[in-house]
């Protein structure tokens, strides 16, 4: 092509090797600060170090145990009501983590004196509340990641008429959401509707009750009791139940927290409720089931057995023990070998492995699993059960520092 | 000598598996040099990745490649995956953009612009009638540029000068010039010219500080080489890379975080780890910035030459970005979307767009793509897969406090939706299911981007390729033996397809000075 024509041309370009080498002999001898990369630590530290400040009973099963940030660390990263953070242990030789919703409202966790408050129900023979029961004491030492989730309001993405379904300790993310609304937002209402066992199994009722007392246009609560005391309601949290509370279906966001058989139940029963669009049903992720064999996708020839895991961790193999009805995270961690784990819901991805051979069973409810990663044999350990001898390749994990 | 407890030995490290990182990681493992990489996160890939919402797999960061090409005329990052043998469905995007202007004092212009040569100059001669010749030069100079390029790269240190001007005059003439010096010059329509320049955003500078040379080749490579993506998103060429990476017997380590770049006497002697294990090496590939690597990773302090603080803080950080995700429980057919790629601006004064980065006023760029018009089954029938990004510096986040962080993201989410609603007359906003919004903060956080700068460094003129290697000699980039640079901050510019090729070029001349030292 024919010779363009630049006004800067040629003499721009000689000129333009002295012009760098000046611009290079004034730049400065110090690195300026990374201004968001400061912010990014504080949104979102590597870990949490807390310090239980103290300890309220809500019933004879069911603790609060509220978090302050330990006194050598920063103060506690923000966070949106219904999000959990995932508390770190190191119980005899397993490193494990749980993941509990902070039960407590964003706007507590502001500043010098804030806090994360969880509750914690004590299983019974369950490894980490038993744990928690019996260790966690004001002035104890707590390792955490988070706040992690995204189980909270958008108000891009939901409606401004909240319905909260909570079964039994599942009232935990409302509590945060009710006083949170309460404290900042006036814009959105929310109807909780809470279903128990009977009356012990209540939590918080006093509490959210003088919420609503103040802002009696924005909260409603009613309960249902499978059995009911005197005067009480008498009956399961259904179809009919939601119905006869409830009107316009339409125009409302539903989220969901309870143990894992009561979201297979409400899936059903949502078909009963109207034609709810999928985007107005959110369910909380709730770490594995009690009772996998009782989940209606569980092979029927699978048997309850014990089988034996490979492990390979940067070439070293290990072969452990594992039971077709536990989770593969959970025959790692018993073990004694580390893998970081978070959401323990098949959602978040932290414990991202690969299964090189065996049989498995997946629960696909919340599986976060990526395309690639399906077609390449990845798995999420924490919602993957072995049902033969397997072969898996997890990554390194980093070790809970301190106590 | 240090006495640092080594407890491993890498032929080569290379910190972080970004684009830069594993395509580095698989070229030298190709050339008989096993690296270690060590990535901070549980998955690799950095940017080239995705995260699953609901019932949605959103592609984290890429809009589309530019270089790599059909089967039959491969460009330079296609010819490198397929040297690879990569195992990833690319698929080819059909037209090139499509450019809205909403406030343009210009008057608003709504033009789709297809992706080949002919087809370009067509299009826009019957959108600006007699622009047909000025915009036919302009892409004849973007081919002498690529061609110019790929004859320096053939000819790396034995450049003849006779041939360079003579067959490449035009390349070295416009070298040092800006994009708009070069519009200017060939005397194109303004008209034209604001069409032309509806990819700036994918650089993040203006027209009359943007190289022309960079501009150039992007518009060459995307006219003639297409735009492609893969099937899966991009965690699929992540995935593949890594693949490749492990059979050609280099090994990769997620979770696991380098913490210092260890240098004694000027040359890199291992890293050393957050888990506190010290690996001995003396050639480091870093997937970071210069900043962050002089500001943070390299160790001791004092054995770092004051040079290297000049010589960053000379360049100009590219700005970050935010991105809105957003799940739609629509088909793009339902919501009447037609087109991949929209670029929203208030106008297509680029000077102005640019500026309004540094502030929290009203955003006003946006590139949205859809991907369901490239891949139709990337999410269920009836839904569909949007996501938005807009431009602005990381530092306008520093005023906002932390408990109004979530707010102030929502905030410009919503004016994001509502811009794309006044550009197209689309509103999305009752139909989504899932929404994510990512900050600089996210970027800073999970990618580690300096000052969350999603890019590299400017693609200004005086930080491009001829005024740098004019001045090679007095600034020598290998300051400390042994460390490299890959991605969007390596030896070419920023961008997906850019970032793979310093990879790839970086293990080169690695994987060469390597085997002189085995020698």
């Amino acid at each position: 092509m024919s010779k363009i024509k630049l006004i800067p041309g040629l003499f721009a370009l000689m000129r333009m090797a002295g012009t760098r080498k000046k611009r290079i002999k004034e730049a400065d001898f110090k690195i300026r600060n990374d201004i968001i990369g400061q912010i990014a630590k504080q949104m979102h530290p590597e870990s949490l170090s807390l310090v239980v400040h103290s300890v309220r009973a809500e019933n004879e099963s069911v603790r609060t145990y509220r978090l302050i940030s330990a006194p050598d660390s920063t103060s506690l990263p923000v966070f949106q009501a219904g999000q959990y953070i995932s508390i770190k242990l190191k119980i005899g030789k397993s490193q494990t983590s749980r993941a509990y919703t902070i039960s407590s409202a964003p706007y507590e966790a502001e500043g010098e004196n804030g806090y994360y408050e969880i509750t914690v129900r004590k299983k019974p023979g369950g490894l980490v509340s038993e744990y928690i029961f019996d260790n966690w004491a004001e002035g104890v030492g707590v390792n955490a990641t988070g706040p992690h989730g995204d189980f909270f309001y958008s108000p891009l993405r939901d409606y401004k008429d909240i319905v909260a379904i909570a079964g039994g300790a599942g009232i935990t993310p409302f509590r945060s959401m009710i006083k949170q609304f309460a404290e900042k937002e006036h814009e959105m209402n929310l109807t909780l509707l809470y279903g128990c066992k009977n009356e012990n199994d209540v939590l918080f009722e006093r509490e959210i009750d003088e919420i609503i007392k103040t802002h009696p246009s924005l909260f409603r609560r009613v309960n249902v009791y499978e059995n009911a005391p005197e005067g009480r309601p008498q009956g399961y949290l259904n179809a009919e139940f939601i119905n006869s509370n409830l009107e316009d279906m339409q125009n409302k966001t539903f989220f969901i927290c309870g143990p894992s058989v009561m979201y297979e139940f409400l899936r059903k029963e949502f078909l009963k409720v109207g034609n709810l669009r999928r985007k107005q049903l959110r369910y909380e992720v709730g770490g594995a089931p009690d009772n996998v064999t009782k989940r209606k996708d569980w092979p029927a020839n699978a048997e309850c057995k014990t089988v034996q895991i490979t492990v390979y961790i940067q070439n070293i193999s290990y072969d452990i023990p594992a039971s077709t009805i536990e989770t593969i995270l959970t025959a790692i961690e018993r073990a004694g070998l580390l893998l970081d784990s978070q959401c323990r819901s098949g959602e978040c991805g932290i414990c991202r492995s690969k299964l090189n051979e065996g049989d498995v069973y997946i629960i696909t409810d919340n599986d976060g699993r990526r395309a690639a990663d399906k077609e390449l044999g990845y798995i999420h350990p924490c919602s993957t059960y072995p049902l033969s001898d397997c072969r898996v390749t997890i990554p390194p994990s980093n070790p809970i520092k301190g106590r | 000598m240090s006495d640092y407890k080594f407890t491993r030995e890498a032929d080569a490290v290379i910190i972080g598996a970004g684009n830069g990182g594993l395509a580095s990681g698989a070229t030298l493992a190709k050339n008989g040099v096993k690296p270690l990489i060590l990535e901070k996160h549980s998955s690799p890939g950095g940017f080239a990745s995705s995260f699953v919402r609901g019932r949605f797999e959103f592609e984290t960061a890429l809009h589309e490649l530019a270089d790599y090409g059909p089967v039959d005329n491969r460009g330079n990052l296609g010819q490198f995956f397929d040297e690879l043998g990569l195992d990833v469905e690319f698929v080819a995007v059909p037209d090139a953009y499509r450019l809205i202007t909403v406030r343009d004092p210009e008057g608003n212009l709504d033009i789709t612009m297809p992706l080949s040569f002919e087809a370009y100059i067509e299009k826009m001669e019957e959108y600006v009638p007699g622009s047909k010749e000025s915009v036919t030069k302009y892409l004849s100079l973007c081919k002498e540029v690529y061609e110019a390029l790929a004859y320096l790269a053939k000819n790396k240190g034995n450049v003849d000068k006779e041939v360079l001007l003579g067959e490449y005059g035009n390349f070295v003439r416009t070298c040092a010039a800006t994009q708009q010096q070069v519009l200017k010059a060939l005397k194109m329509p303004k008209k034209a010219q604001r069409i032309l320049n509806a990819y700036w955003s994918y650089l993040g500078v203006d027209e009359h500080r943007l190289n022309f040379t960079i501009y150039g080749v992007m518009m060459y490579v995307y006219l003639e080489k297409g735009a492609y993506i893969p099937k899966l998103r991009s965690h699929e060429i992540s995935m593949a890379l890594e693949q490749k990476i492990r059979e050609l017997g280099g090994i990769l380590e997620l979770n696991s975080e380098v913490e210092h770049i260890l240098i004694e006497d000027g040359e890199v002697i291992g890293v050393k780890t957050k888990r506190g294990e010290y690996i001995k090496t003396s050639q480091v590939l870093a997937n970071v910035s210069q900043h962050m690597a002089y500001s943070n990773l390299l160790y001791p302090k004092n054995e770092i030459p004051s040079r290297c603080y000049q010589l960053t803080n000379a360049r100009i950080l590219s700005p970050s970005a935010m991105v809105v995700y957003v799940g739609l429980n629509k088909s793009v057919e339902e919501l009447g979307i037609k087109d991949y790629e929209f670029f929203i601006y208030d106008s297509m004064d680029t000077q102005e767009s640019y500026q309004s980065f540094s502030s929290r006023g009203r955003t006003n760029v946006q590139a949205t793509v859809f991907l369901n018009c490239v891949i139709p089954d990337c999410s269920p029938p009836g839904t569909s897969i949007m996501s938005i990004t807009t431009l602005h510096h990381g530092s306008i986040w520093a005023d906002v406090k932390p408990e109004e962080y979530f707010e102030e993201k929502e905030r410009i989410a919503e004016e994001l939706l509502l811009e794309f609603k006044k550009g197209t007359g689309i509103d999305v906003i009752p139909y989504i299911e899932e929404i994510e919004i990512a900050t600089p903060a996210t970027f800073a956080n999970i990618n580690r981007k300096y000052n969350g700068s999603i890019y590299g460094y400017e693609c200004e003129v005086l930080d491009s390729l001829i005024p740098k290697t004019m001045t090679i000699q007095d600034e020598d980039e290998n300051l400390i033996k042994g460390l490299s640079f890959v991605g969007g901050f390596g030896r070419r510019s920023h961008g997906f397809s850019a970032s793979y090729m310093s990879g790839e070029l970086a293990g080169r001349l690695v994987a060469a000075k390597w085997k002189e030292t085995k020698k």
